[in-house]
């Protein structure tokens, strides 16, 4: 009876032990590095499938059709984009000079390491953390500055992002309409943002761009955020709401890059 | 003491697979419960406590890389792991699918249950504003994917117990 229950306490000491061991392993840097090794080529095999099996993205063309479309609206939101900039930048360009000049950023390659997976949040972990001097509230692009995500939370060799369509996150964003309404856009169901409390006699248009309005700590101006999808007037307040699209969908890349501040 | 580095050995395999290989397909496959799934088959099925320090293993992995869709979703794992081998032990019959398959379901249940809760406890004193009918659309996603990966688990385990390296 006696040794019964010293073999038991033996079992439950190990087992204590071997969880103490993994947790260890797991958030030490050298853990997280080989996790790291594993985890890329997993994001990278899934993501490949993701792109591939197109019929499950509700999606009725071939994914080189998709692929193309995609670019095309890309291209021509980047086109839209700098027309606009160009435009205002003759307006007033010693201003927006100054104003580029004071960003204080760089930028560094991360790659997805690890994805929530629920369509509830949309959460992603990279494998660049403090030390690589990524801070909480660094925003997260993908290819030619279409803003995907905000840093939330930092270890020293990684980090978690939520994307924008996130419920929890919010951006300052600005449409290129006549009247450049600014506002804070937040994340809803559906992969989609909500922009509210926009002024009813404010002119609006569906396929409207968005871009970051540059009123926030960390995130410059100019960075795509979405398309405008729909418009509508805001139940009991004398206000419009917009629901924009993402531009990107991010569960399509594996690679993210972070503009980050410089330490001061 | 080899055993249990094997079982957790097992478990960072699996759960590397979930959280990096099966959360970045498309759609509903994304959903895919594997740690979840084989947790119960090891409690329900071979009688090893192995699946319930899986499950809370999960749920701590899942705070401490900050990935869990809801916030301190550890508990609810604690709980669910719990309830699952209570109900493995005293409700459901080890030797049929059908017992596993509703072992696996009520301990999804009680997970989800947990959630709930959690994420009510949430929005009242954080504000979050939750959207319950993404939240139970998904957990029915979810719940369909758990019973084709604990059919698949009973399948290919039924046939490697049979096959003659393991006679």
């Amino acid at each position: 009876m006696r040794m019964k229950v010293q073999n038991r306490s033996l079992k439950f000491v190990g087992l204590g032990v071997v969880i103490f061991l993994l947790i260890i392993f797991l958030t030490t840097g050298l853990g997280e590095r080989t996790l790291h090794v594993v985890q890329r080529p997993l994001v990278g095999a899934g993501t490949w499938i993701s792109q591939r099996v197109f019929f499950l993205r509700g999606g009725q063309l071939s994914p080189d059709e998709v692929a193309k479309l995609k670019d095309r609206v890309l291209s021509l939101a980047i086109d839209r984009v700098k027309f606009d900039e160009l435009t205002r930048q003759n307006k007033d360009l010693k201003d927006t000079l100054k104003f580029v000049e004071r960003q204080d950023l760089r930028l560094v390659t991360a790659s997805i390491i690890a994805r929530s997976n629920t369509t509830q949040t949309s959460t992603f972990s990279i494998d660049r953390g403090e030390q690589d001097g990524v801070q909480v509230g660094d925003p997260v692009i993908v290819k030619d500055g279409v803003l995907v995500g905000k840093v939330v939370s930092v270890t020293p060799k990684s980090a978690t992002v939520h994307s924008l369509a996130d419920p929890s996150v919010g951006t300052a964003v600005s449409l290129l309409n006549q009247s450049q309404t600014i506002g804070v856009a937040e994340g809803i169901a559906g992969n989609l943002l909500r922009l509210k409390f926009i002024p009813q006699q404010t002119s609006i248009q569906v396929n409207d761009l968005v871009i970051s309005s540059g009123l926030e700590t960390g995130v410059p101006a100019g960075l795509f955020i979405g398309l405008v999808n729909d418009v509508r007037p805001e139940q009991n307040a004398p206000f419009l709401e917009a629901v924009i699209q993402p531009l990107v969908d991010i569960r399509q890349y594996t690679i993210v890059h972070v503009l980050m501040r410089q330490s001061l | 003491m080899t055993r249990f580095f094997l079982s957790a050995g097992f478990f960072l395999i699996t759960f590397l697979f979930e959280t990096s290989f099966f959360s970045s397909l498309p759609s509903f496959l994304a959903l895919t419960p594997l740690v979840f799934g084989l947790s119960i088959y090891l409690i329900q099925h071979e009688g090893m406590m192995d699946g319930f320090v899986w499950m809370v293993l999960y749920g701590i992995l899942m705070d401490l890389f900050h990935i869990a869709p809801i916030p301190f979703s550890f508990f609810a794992w604690v709980i669910a792991a719990g309830l699952s081998v209570l109900m493995a032990r005293h409700v459901f019959s080890n030797r049929s699918f059908y017992g596993v398959l509703g072992c696996a379901f009520g301990g999804y249940l009680c997970l989800m249950l947990s959630e709930t809760i959690i994420l009510f406890l949430q929005s009242l004193t954080d504000k979050l504003v939750v959207d319950w009918s993404i939240f139970f659309h998904t957990a029915l996603q979810q719940s369909l994917m758990l019973l084709c990966v604990m059919s698949f688990i009973f399948a290919i385990a039924r046939r490697i117990r049979s096959s003659p390296f393991f006679l």
